[in-house]
């Protein structure tokens, strides 16, 4: 089959089964834009901005699991896609990204609209390539496919001259690539069942790829079956159902105090699909400090990076879970588990919903606790950045995998409104909840034009605190009380939601809430908006300080129950 | 025989000759703190690979580290710390002298005994080339420095392990 290289693009993304690509046309990607017209199977979904696009194609693949496509031209439009790669690269999402380049006699002149995406992207993708002849274009793409999705998943780029887009070549069948899944030695099995057996402590620790490897279901009969309670990482959230009896919810700097207590009191850590970020052990010198370690990751790069382990096996985290439950007896650990329901009931954080500081104040976490029960909590959240991200995190149960995207490892503000297009797109039949700050709102917020002109019926809650919030929180915790640079001017939301024709209201009382989210999911053809304004000078909690032991948490002040009612 | 001190380990890897490939090595290197103190490239027999010798601070476990980051680049074929196993390491370098004069028999001397060659005698310097394991070009370098070092080029290790195992075989 002889085409061109921009017919060889296409015909290599039908070919992957790309249904929908998210882009953003320019001189040097034109030619793969005029050859779109010849495959209307593929839904091309304009943005506003590549950041846009690249979010967009980033949520769409964490959404549906299969890869993502952003396309996006050479220069500007390549570098503006750069905050999405590196967001797809730390959150381990398979996306593809196509960039035009310059005609290759114009690289390296300084030509216009030219810059090295593959210099720049080097740190930031799985894999990237620039293809210098359209007949290694579509083994290019096909390549750039598997690699995306294999093994731990990650963001590959595809950088093509337009000269090569514009020349025709021949193009061959899609190659079949092996499912190369790493064996399990039989040894660090049987020395993992031995730890297992001798551990009176032992916490799971669920990570992300408990998602990706679809291994939820063995989770939770693994645990079950050794009566193992079940912490996650903010990845790892849905991975495990959070109203399970052994879900002891998050980990980390502003996890579930009961969670940290007990990773640091274990005896043993099962680390599943997970990486030991900063913000999930704190001060690493005193991280669970007398607990054994197992830690099954599928990039043998993440074992013993920053925790030395007993076990460390590479795998697949649902292979190694099979794998392990052949001859697995039954164990009992009642007496860990009741000490850790003495520390559950001691926790602070949940005293926000039933005792608020203020019982006439209107909590972030109130709105997104009530936006969890009105939702029937089985829609699926996408967060942005910050205090709203981890109130979501604390205060919006998740039970089932796909259920909460969020940018985690890179912490990218502006992600939650077109990651969530992004999904929304991917799975039409599901309700899908944007919640994002005011702050980070504004940073992607002209992709409203973009959901509209697609009509997708995309549900969007601003948390506005009038504040960058969670910065605001680190310069009341951390540097007096000195608030430079956080009180933030917006606009006012409903009319700018009615300058994009979507309808809108605004919350500003607890009991307001479930009327406005009925509004919001009686609504459909376009997306809704929904404005809650709350306190402004709330602060997550608990909080383990960067740097400090995990256990050592700063806890809301609780007031006595005199205090409130006065 | 090993000839590194303990603080540096080397790393032999078999890389795809593809664009980039020694920047994307490098870069990973730089993104991961690790210092580099030499590396040399040079192209594989069949010429469709490149093998790769590279010299880092660190102990044995950095190194194991720093292998399996290297080990997720896609053109990596195969990454190994060669310390861990019997092998030769040699370095080769060229040691430009000033004005001999005097020190013509002092330098002979040295040459004899490090197996030097003169390679080349200009009016005013003369260029000397050695080969050898990393601490006899050190000392070798230490031994000609009082008798006026103009200019000294070093190629950094290559390294090769001992046996039939090839780094081709180890893929």
């Amino acid at each position: 089959m002889r085409l061109t290289g921009a017919e060889i693009v296409w015909e290599c993304l039908v070919r992957e089964g790309a249904e929908v690509v998210f882009g953003y046309p320019g001189g040097a990607i034109l030619p793969t834009y005029d050859a779109h017209g010849k495959y209307p199977q593929v839904h091309h979904v304009l943005t506003r901005h590549e950041q846009g696009a690249a979010h967009m194609a980033d949520g769409y693949a964490r959404a549906s699991g299969k890869v993502g496509v952003a396309i996006a031209t050479s220069g500007p439009g390549a570098t503006n896609l750069v905050t999405g790669i590196a967001t797809a690269m730390m959150d381990s999402s398979p996306v593809v990204f196509i960039t035009g380049q310059v005609p290759q006699p114009l690289i390296g002149t300084d030509g216009f609209q030219e810059t090295d995406i593959i210099g720049i992207t080097l740190p930031i993708t799985k894999h990237n390539v620039l293809v210098r002849d359209a007949a290694e274009l579509g083994p290019a793409i096909h390549e750039a496919f598997h690699i995306a999705r294999s093994g731990r998943p990650g963001p590959v780029l595809v950088d093509i001259p337009k000269d090569v887009q514009l020349e025709t070549a021949e193009l061959g069948p899609q190659p079949v690539y092996a499912d190369k899944r790493p064996a399990i030695p039989i040894e660090e099995l049987e020395h993992a069942h031995e730890l297992l057996r001798a551990s009176e402590r032992p916490v799971i620790l669920a990570g992300h790829g408990v998602i990706i490897s679809q291994a939820h279901t063995e989770l939770v009969s693994f645990a079950e079956r050794l009566q193992i309670p079940v912490t996650q990482t903010l990845l790892g959230k849905g991975g495990f159902p959070q109203a399970h009896t052994l879900s002891l919810g998050m980990m980390g700097m502003h996890g579930e105090a009961a969670a940290n207590n007990a990773i640091q009191d274990a005896d043993l850590l099962l680390a599943l699909g997970m990486r030991f970020d900063d913000r999930v052990t704190g001060k690493l010198a005193v991280y669970s400090p007398n607990s054994k370690k197992i830690h099954i990751d599928i990039d043998a790069a993440e074992i013993n990076k920053l925790i030395h382990v007993e076990v460390g096996t590479v795998a697949d985290v649902g292979d190694w879970i099979r794998a392990m439950a052949a001859g697995l007896e039954p164990t009992d650990h009642q007496q860990w588990i009741d000490k850790i329901r003495k520390w559950q009931s001691d926790d602070a954080a949940r005293d926000i919903l039933t005792h608020p500081p203020d019982p006439d104040s209107f909590l972030a976490a109130h709105a997104i606790h009530e936006l969890w029960r009105s939702t029937g909590g089985d829609s699926v959240s996408v967060t942005d950045v910050g205090q709203h991200q981890m109130w979501e995190a604390q205060y919006y149960p998740h039970d089932r995998p796909g259920t909460l995207i969020t940018s985690g490892g890179m912490g990218t503000m502006g992600f939650a409104v077109p990651a969530a297009i992004g999904a929304k797109m991917a799975r039409p039949d599901e309700e899908v909840w944007a919640i994002v700050g005011d702050g980070g709102f504004q940073m992607t917020m002209p992709e409203l034009a973009t959901a509209v002109q697609e009509g997708v019926e995309v549900k969007i809650a601003i948390i506005n605190n009038g504040y960058l919030g969670m910065v605001r929180q680190w310069q009341e915790l951390f540097h007096e009380r000195r608030y430079n640079a956080t009180p933030m001017f917006h606009p006012d939301f409903r009319r700018l939601a009615g300058a994009f024709g979507i309808p809108a209201c605004r919350v500003t009382e607890r009991d307001e809430v479930d009327v406005a989210v009925r509004r919001a999911r009686e609504h459909s053809g376009s997306p809704f908006l929904i404005e809650f304004v709350v306190e402004q000078h709330d602060v997550v909690y608990p909080m383990v300080a960067a740097g400090a032991a995990l256990d050592s948490m700063i806890r809301r002040e609780r007031k006595t129950v005199q205090e409130v009612e006065s | 025989m090993g000839s590194e001190v303990s603080d540096q380990q080397t790393l032999v890897l078999l890389v795809s000759s593809g664009e980039d490939v020694i920047g994307r090595v490098t870069g990973l290197l730089r993104r991961r703190q690790v210092l580099l103190e030499a590396i040399s490239v040079s192209r594989t027999a069949d010429g469709a690979n490149l093998q790769l010798t590279l010299v880092i601070r660190g102990d044995d476990e950095e190194a194991a580290r720093v292998a399996k980051q290297l080990d997720r680049l896609i053109a990596v074929q195969h990454v190994e710390n060669i310390v861990s196993r019997p092998h030769i390491a040699r370095d080769l370098t060229l040691i430009k002298l000033a004005e001999v004069g005097d020190n013509r028999m002092r330098i002979t001397d040295i040459c004899d005994e490090y197996q030097a060659r003169v390679l080349d005698e200009s009016p005013g310097a003369m260029i000397i080339e050695a080969s050898g394991e990393v601490h006899e070009i050190d000392s070798l370098t230490k031994q000609l420095e009082p008798l006026g070092i103009l200019e000294v080029a070093r190629q950094g290790p290559i390294a090769m392990g001992r046996g039939e195992r090839t780094l081709k075989e180890a893929i």
